[in-house]
């Protein structure tokens, strides 16, 4: 493993601690100076990450249904995006994940579900 | 009259005419190019020359040329199938120029040449795949609540689906363009994140 990829893994760890730290010991839903979703105020409508900060918050504090409840894309997200740092940044995973999961039929995959995600947690207010 | 540039034996010079072509001993294994032509050619390809060196096999020892060229120097370079040419930039052209054209500007100069061939041709033909900055493009879709996160996703779909297609320099812009994206999402979610926070924060002091 090169010098330059193991930093930035330990930087990628150490930023990963700060937030945890951070969005335990606050709770998003009932701090006043939590940042709110940009998209969100100025539209009204939910954005695809909206609820993020308080599943985290309920994720840390082992309240799984909850996290489920505000932000059920985030949370299923997670492995999904701990996946594709192992592949991106460590020699961990076999080849042939690297050739599935960056194909570019899985990357349209992914973007389709993030937008209908998003259309459809605003239709049936998810 | 034509001026031809030149690639024999691994290096290539020019512009020259048909003279100084001859004078420089050139053989069947060289490469040409010339004003007015998409790629190099083999330099039998072209009729003049390929006369040119008829004329002067016929003027030599006619079996000690062709032994020449059909013997060691063929097997230490394998012909390029024409199919397997990689994709390459458009010429460089020199408008008003009395060349017309400077193909050592195309930056894949010895890739005919008998020494470094195959080196050339794996570089030219498997470059690794620019970055698509996938899960970039999906943690600022989810963090920073801007649309342009999803177009980092298109780009990454872009990028992977024309280096699979051998459009290196097209999959090179998309993964460009994708970071940028990513950039400016990450960006605009860090400047108005506040702006947002401080309309509630008015809100609940008024």
């Amino acid at each position: 493993m090169s010098k330059s990829r193991s930093v930035k893994i330990w930087i990628l760890v150490v930023l990963l601690i700060v937030v945890a730290v951070f969005y335990f010991s606050i709770n998003p839903a009932t701090s006043k100076y939590m940042p709110r979703c940009v998209f969100l105020v100025v539209t009204g409508f939910k954005c695809p990450g909206c609820g993020s900060q308080r599943a985290i918050h309920s994720l840390l504090h082992g309240n799984f249904i909850d996290a489920l409840r505000y932000n059920a894309f985030f949370v299923a997200a997670l492995p999904v995006i701990a996946l594709y740092f192992l592949n991106d940044y460590t020699k961990l995973l076999p080849s042939k994940v690297d050739e599935v999961i960056t194909h570019h039929y899985t990357i349209a995959v992914l973007g389709v579900i993030v937008v209908l995600w998003w259309v459809l947690r605003n239709v049936f207010d998810w | 009259m034509t001026r031809y540039w030149i690639n024999f034996k691994g290096k290539q010079s020019g512009p020259h005419s048909i003279d100084e072509l001859e004078r420089m001993g050139v053989d069947k294994t060289a490469y040409v190019w010339h004003s007015g032509l998409d790629d190099w050619v083999k330099i039998t390809k072209v009729p003049e020359l390929n006369e040119m060196l008829e004329k002067m096999a016929g003027g030599n020892n006619y079996s000690a040329t062709s032994a020449a060229i059909a013997a060691p120097e063929a097997d230490e370079v394998p012909e390029l199938p024409a199919d397997e040419v990689p994709d390459l930039p458009p010429l460089y052209e020199q408008t008003g120029g009395a060349m017309g054209y400077a193909p050592q500007q195309r930056g894949y100069n010895p890739q005919y040449g008998a020494t470094g061939y195959p080196a050339a041709q794996v570089a030219a033909e498997n470059p690794k795949c620019p970055p698509t900055n996938l899960v970039w493009a999906i943690i600022s879709t989810i963090c920073c609540c801007w649309p342009l996160g999803v177009l980092g996703i298109i780009f990454a779909y872009q990028t992977k689906k024309k280096y699979k297609e051998g459009d290196y320099l097209k999959a090179d812009k998309f993964s460009e363009y994708g970071a940028w994206a990513i950039i400016a999402s990450i960006i605009l979610g860090l400047i108005s994140t506040p702006l947002a926070c401080s309309h509630y924060i008015i809100q609940g002091l008024g």
